[in-house]
């Protein structure tokens, strides 16, 4: 409660002026790397908010502003990698998200979850006989394909000893017969990705720092698929005239988010995004020439997919592809979770909105064991919506 | 907006030096000042801004009156004027819950009651401009006719949410005669890099090692002595970072903002520790409360009394809960028993080092209180650390990340051994220098990879 306020007394040598220099230096850096790299948006970065007037004055802004700031500019991420990369190389590295048993793969922590969901089989079957029952009430058929999970195709790169934990590994089969019982049509294309694996050892069917496939997984996935629309007799009128096109692009792989690190020796693009070739489809315009693809002008399509960013990564143009026909994808939505976007869009068939006949659903195996799964009841379309 | 976040660092700070330095004239500078001080405290809450200003103008209208005034006698209506609106908003903003909960405890209150949103560094604020009223009363300060300097003065961001508390006379010349250097911007850098390394590589790592103990409910002995050690780190290093921020931010413009921290840690006794912690509210505490109550100039029993309400009120300065108030009664205990023994701790006669040790474990004591959720959960770890709940298990513990544990190794070293912030940088040896640029680096860096930043005394 005593002694007088101290007020301190300044240094004054000449390197003084160095950390002047410094320190303004690096205050400039992050308004000018803005300013250069863009405050707009990126592939798969949101863009900066738009301030306005109500968002300025209601405080949300800020909020935006500093979340953006945080998750989606190039700036921050850059150094999010820096720092990560660092404690990895001086292994403090330490996080619950994501694993690798080979160096370079890595995993998700849901790849981990040993349980075979059986404590899940009540909610899932009366899901599934939901579905069923409103597909056949509303004349389409609902084609689920499962999409396997990379620990179960690379086992060699997830777990010790290449062996998958033992209720894990029946997770699988248990999902297909779940789906199967209820009345859905399950497609499997297991067999074809573990066969490709060991026909042609070099080509990856997986990302190694993405939990999704790739182009050449979703290419073994759109052909299953298609095998089964076709075999299923669907009526899928003309052949639609399009064309698909490659385009080079990167963007950051979902690990990122997860992980939020990468192994050492990667380079600084490395670590933020993969390479990716996208895929873009042109479609002919009024006068038959080439325009940019339009979903909503897919309304039509005998054929719809429906699923997250396993369905968005290159699938549902590739089965467009396969098929030679439209394809209505306006319910491929990634992070819309496991089955949300399967409902949404039965919703649009009762409503006449959605007009395909087959419905495809892309459904993930790792979601089983970490859905909050409930009966595809009006409290879930209420949820969804 | 906390000095810490990623918009202050990239946008805010930039943005204003940049305005500061091309408005030519101090008038102008000031004008600067205050508008982007506006803007840091509008970042929250806009809608707070107005309370500020209305602070503003009544202690403003309020000096200008004391000083036509001429008379003390007739200065006094305004000063309780002032007194009125500044304690009045502060106990509706910060103590309305507190009383209303209370009340509807005892089955008084209302039935239905809308908590009341606490205004960012009231507090702090506050009690800044409070002095100025009061010292415009006592005749010390002349009434500022510059509005705009009044409110530079309460609004300037560097000290706005979280202090030093700065009096009027502190910064009065300094808002019309501060002199601008590369020298004592370079000081301010230095100072504020400082600052955000304590911060963000020291607190916000050893608090993942003190906040599961805090929420625990039945912690053990190891864990409860473990968790309120890396506390005692995080809270120090927390504030003590964010005061060293603030005085370099000062020096960035030119404010010499004074010091709020002295090595604490180092205290031998708690008397000791009252003149190195939080120095700027301790001796406001001291000006305006304790020395009008009478201080030490009317015998024993009222030096203690004064000295024991002082303290109390100081605990409940820090926040609207009961546990407040018994670490401000638990402090001033220790006061009071040093100033029996003859203003010398009880264990004054051991060995220095020692005296340290066990002024440590009081103060330790005190953080327990301070921390806990409520009484009883500080009642719990007060258990815990005495033994009575067994000691735990070691792997709960042991279970923190590894930075974590060489953040609190750092940090003990560093409250215990190391030189003051001010020391460091005054050397300015080039070693230094360069491990401090590369550890303001790395701690920007950490910001953007860890969403973890909490920042303690922007809650009072």
């Amino acid at each position: 409660m005593e002694g007088a306020t101290p007020v301190p007394e300044l240094a004054s040598r000449a390197r003084l002026r160095v950390v002047a220099a410094l320190f303004v230096l690096l205050l400039g850096v992050g308004p000018t790397s803005l300013w250069w790299l863009g405050m707009g948006s990126h592939r798969g970065l949101a863009p900066a908010p738009t301030p306005t007037f109500e968002a300025v004055t209601e405080g949300v802004y800020a909020e935006e502003l500093s979340e953006w700031l945080r998750e989606s500019s190039r700036l921050t991420l850059a150094m999010r990698t820096w720092f990560l990369q660092s404690e990895w190389a001086l292994g403090l590295f330490d996080t619950d998200s994501a694993f690798t048993e080979t160096p370079g793969w890595f995993f998700a922590w849901e790849s981990y979850v040993d349980e075979d969901g059986s404590e899940h089989d009540a909610e899932m079957e009366a899901f599934w006989t939901g579905v069923a029952e409103r597909a056949e009430r509303l004349g389409v058929r609902v084609h689920v394909l499962i999409a396997p999970d990379k620990a179960r195709v690379y086992p060699e790169h997830a777990f010790p000893g290449g062996a998958m934990p033992t209720k894990r590994a029946r997770l699988y089969e248990r999902a297909v017969a779940a789906i199967r019982d209820a009345g859905v049509g399950a497609v499997e294309f297991l067999p074809e990705l573990q066969q490709h694996k060991k026909d042609f050892p070099g080509i990856q069917l997986y990302a190694r720092r993405d939990t999704h496939w790739n182009a050449a997984g979703a290419v073994l996935a759109a052909r299953a698929l298609v095998e089964r629309i076709r075999g299923a007799g669907a009526a899928l009128g003309a052949p639609f005239p399009f064309q698909l096109m490659m385009q080079e692009a990167r963007q950051p792989v979902d690990l990122v988010d997860l992980v939020q690190g990468f192994p050492p020796g990667s380079t600084i693009g490395d670590m933020l995004r993969e390479r990716r070739d996208y895929l873009f489809a042109l479609m002919p315009d009024a006068g038959g020439g080439p325009a940019t693809y339009v979903p909503e002008a897919m309304g039509d399509a005998p054929v719809a997919v429906s699923g997250d960013s396993f369905a968005a990564y290159y699938f549902a143009l590739l089965v467009m592809s396969e098929l030679g026909h439209k394809v209505d994808r306006r319910h491929v939505a990634p992070g819309s979770g496991p089955w949300a976007r399967l409902v949404m869009a039965l919703d649009d068939v009762e409503r006449g909105v959605l007009k395909a006949k087959d419905l495809v659903h892309v459904f993930v195996e790792r979601a089983i064991v970490v859905s909050d799964w409930a009966p595809a009841g009006d409290a879930v379309r209420r949820e969804v919506r | 907006m906390v000095f810490s976040s990623l918009v202050f660092l990239f946008g805010f700070l930039p943005l204003f030096l940049l305005t500061y330095a091309v408005v030519p004239g101090l008038r102008s500078k000031n004008v600067v000042v205050t508008l982007w001080s506006y803007v840091f405290y509008a970042w929250w809450r806009p809608d707070f801004v107005l309370l500020m200003l209305f602070s503003t103008l009544v202690d403003w209208f309020c000096s200008i009156r004391m000083g036509e005034a001429g008379e003390k006698r007739s200065r006094k209506p305004w000063l309780v004027v002032s007194m009125v609106t500044n304690l009045g908003l502060l106990a509706w903003f910060k103590y309305a819950n507190l009383v209303v909960g209370t009340l509807q405890d005892v089955g008084m209150g209302p039935s239905v009651w809308e908590d009341v949103v606490l205004p960012v560094g009231i507090s702090f604020y506050t009690f800044q401009s409070m002095s100025y009223t009061i010292d415009v009363y006592r005749g010390e300060v002349k009434p500022v006719r510059s509005i705009l300097d009044l409110a530079c003065y309460v609004s300037m961001f560097p000290q706005l949410v979280a202090g030093p508390i700065v009096r009027y006379r502190d910064v009065q010349e300094q808002l019309t005669e501060r002199k601008h250097s590369v020298e004592l911007f370079a000081t301010g850098a230095a100072l504020f890099m400082v600052g955000m390394v304590k911060k963000v590589l020291i607190a916000d790592h050893v608090s993942l090692i003190a906040d599961p103990v805090f929420a625990a409910t039945a912690p053990g002995f190891i864990d409860a002595w473990l968790g309120v050690l890396a506390f005692a780190i995080q809270i120090y290093f927390d504030f003590s970072g964010y005061s060293d921020m603030a005085v370099g931010l000062g020096l960035l413009i030119g404010f010499r903002l004074p010091m709020n921290f002295d090595s604490p840690y180092h205290s031998a006794s708690i008397t000791e520790f009252w003149r190195r912690w939080h120095i700027s509210l301790s001796t406001w505490l001291r000006d305006y409360l304790y020395v009008p109550l009478g201080g030490n100039r009317h015998g024993e029993v009222r030096t203690y009394c004064n000295l024991a309400t002082t303290m109390l009120l100081g605990g409940l300065w820090h926040g609207a809960q009961w546990k407040f108030l018994a670490w401000g009664a638990y402090q001033g205990g220790f006061l009071i028993l040093e100033r029996l023994m003859g203003k010398r701790a009880p264990w004054g006669f051991l060995p220095k080092p020692l005296q340290v040790l066990f002024t440590f474990a009081i103060v330790l004591g005190g953080w327990a209180v301070f921390q806990a959720r409520d009484m009883a959960a500080a009642v719990d770890l007060w258990t815990a650390m005495l033994g009575t709940q067994g000691l735990g298990e070691v792997p709960a513990a042991a279970s923190h990340p590894e930075e974590a544990w060489i953040a609190l190794g750092i940090g003990v070293l560093i409250a215990f051994f190391g030189v003051h912030s001010w020391k460091l940088v005054q050397g300015f040896r080039a070693t230094t220098l360069v491990w401090l640029f590369v550890l303001f680096v790395v701690a920007v860096m950490q910001l953007a990879a860890r969403s973890h930043n909490p920042f303690l005394y922007f809650h009072f």
